[in-house]
């Protein structure tokens, strides 16, 4: 992964945003490391992401400011820091080129090299990573996210990526009988969705986003 | 002419035909009118005397919608004019200005007033059944019932404004109070009524609170005054241009 930093001070980032859904949800620095958190038949593991130069001063920027905890990394390649309480959020730079994680078994997880996986087949990465998005029955993807705010909070809705039979396909295989639900878009452009099963709920791999998601992602960013 | 522009305030969206006014021709006369829910269907009433200020304003407003007169308008607390207007394909809400509204209506002989007085015009109290027609602006109280906020489309801070596309903002009274005793004082009024559940409740141009409750008695809803907003302790006027 290459990563490129913003410059001080970090400006603060308005645009498409999924909150943590708990302790161990998306990408966190735990440790001085990078990584997500898998639910395998195991229990919990933390899967570490690869150490490139990219990983290395993502990681070195967030522990100088903030020790460590969540990073946001974006399907167009932002990375995102959200601040104490989630009151706030920051752009802290661009990822760009791969990003692989370790498993706990030292296989590689490689988010640019998963054309192996079949729409509808589970997911075998983490599953509360990357940027929440409803998909609709033509397949298109919106978002929504708030913000707080001194009068209570700002909700966006948007939509980011157009009609796509691809995804469309896709989902009714992951959720059979289902043609529009919840989704993710990892790291990569991976839409995943979680299905319930066996009483819990497992991430299954819907398809990939290949075109750019939305045209103009830093009409939300605001510079101080 | 008169300029108009978007209005900064609540745009009363996705509300019952009840909750809103409406300008029609009546005998051959544009009149304020008004859906009054009869229990067994509803019907239109038209406003006694002359309002014909407040009809040539929404008139003109919605002349520059889709080129007709006629059709939906509100009246808030603060008795500002809110005219809905379809533009670009969407709803979007201008104010007409501050209006002075005294409505009545007559209904089966007697008349009906949207003030917060029973048939005999003797003043409600907070519980008593809202009879009156039921022009209102929404408002939610939270759940938990501690409390009050609105939901309405986001507008730039521009002059004149543009409507944000695709936000929303949920402005909430103890946000903008930041007082814990006036939110409590606001609260109270509709919480007695609703209790911890919150839900709608509207607030019409004369400052009366009323809400719509289930009885349970398998008469569907009906609408119970909650008394009235303390301006003291209440989101604040907007501007009007």
């Amino acid at each position: 992964m290459i990563f490129q930093p913003e410059t001080l001070p970090f400006p603060r980032w308005y645009g498409p945003y999924s909150p943590a859904r708990g302790s161990n949800s998306g990408f966190r620095i735990r440790g001085g490391v990078l990584g997500a958190t898998v639910v395998s038949d195991e229990g919990l593991e933390f899967w570490t992401a690869r150490q490139t130069q990219g990983v290395c001063d993502l990681v070195r920027l967030v522990q100088t400011h903030w020790q460590g905890g969540r990073v946001v990394l974006l399907p167009n390649g932002f990375v995102v820091k959200p601040l104490p309480n989630d009151t706030e959020r920051v752009l802290i730079g661009r990822a760009s080129d791969a990003l692989a994680l370790t498993t706990n078994s030292c296989s590689v997880f490689d988010f640019s090299n998963l054309r192996h996986l079949t729409p509808g087949s589970l997911w075998p990465g983490p599953g509360t990573i990357g940027l929440e998005c409803t998909i609709r029955v033509d397949g298109s993807l919106t978002s929504q996210w708030y913000r707080p705010t001194e009068y209570g909070q700002e909700q966006t809705q948007e939509l980011l990526v157009g009609p796509n039979p691809a995804l469309a396909e896709g989902f009714k295989r992951a959720r059979s009988g289902l043609n529009a639900g919840r989704v993710r878009v990892t790291v990569g452009g991976h839409v995943i969705t979680n299905r319930e099963g066996d009483g819990d709920w497992r991430p299954y791999y819907v398809g990939r986003v290949l075109e750019p998601m939305s045209d103009n992602w830093e009409r939300w960013i605001e510079r101080r | 002419m008169t300029e108009f522009m978007l209005y900064r305030g609540l745009w009363p969206q996705n509300v019952s035909k009840v909750a809103k006014y409406g300008v029609r021709m009546v005998n051959g006369e544009w009149k304020v009118t008004v859906h009054y829910d009869l229990g067994e269907g509803l019907m239109y009433l038209a406003v006694e005397g002359s309002e014909s200020d407040i009809v040539d304003r929404v008139n003109q407003i919605k002349q520059m919608g889709d080129g007709q007169s006629g059709g939906a308008f509100y009246i808030n607390e603060y008795h500002h004019l809110l005219v809905p207007i379809m533009r670009d394909g969407a709803t979007i809400y201008i104010c007409g200005g501050r209006v002075n509204p005294e409505f009545t209506f007559q209904f089966e002989g007697a008349q009906l007033t949207t003030r917060p007085v029973d048939r005999s015009g003797n003043p409600l109290s907070p519980g008593d059944p809202w009879i009156g027609p039921r022009p209102g602006i929404p408002f939610v109280l939270a759940a938990g019932g501690n409390d009050i906020y609105f939901e309405s489309p986001a507008l730039t801070e521009s002059n004149p404004p543009t409507v944000r596309e695709g936000v929303t903002r949920k402005v909430q009274l103890s946000k903008v109070l930041r007082d814990r005793g006036l939110v409590t004082r606001a609260v109270r009024p509709i919480a007695d009524i609703r209790g911890h559940q919150g839900g709608r409740f509207y607030v019409n141009e004369h400052g009366a609170m009323f809400t719509p409750v289930d009885r349970g008695d398998g008469n569907g809803l009906n609408y119970i005054y909650a008394g009235q907003i303390d301006p003291a302790a209440w989101f604040p006027e907007p501007p009007v241009a």
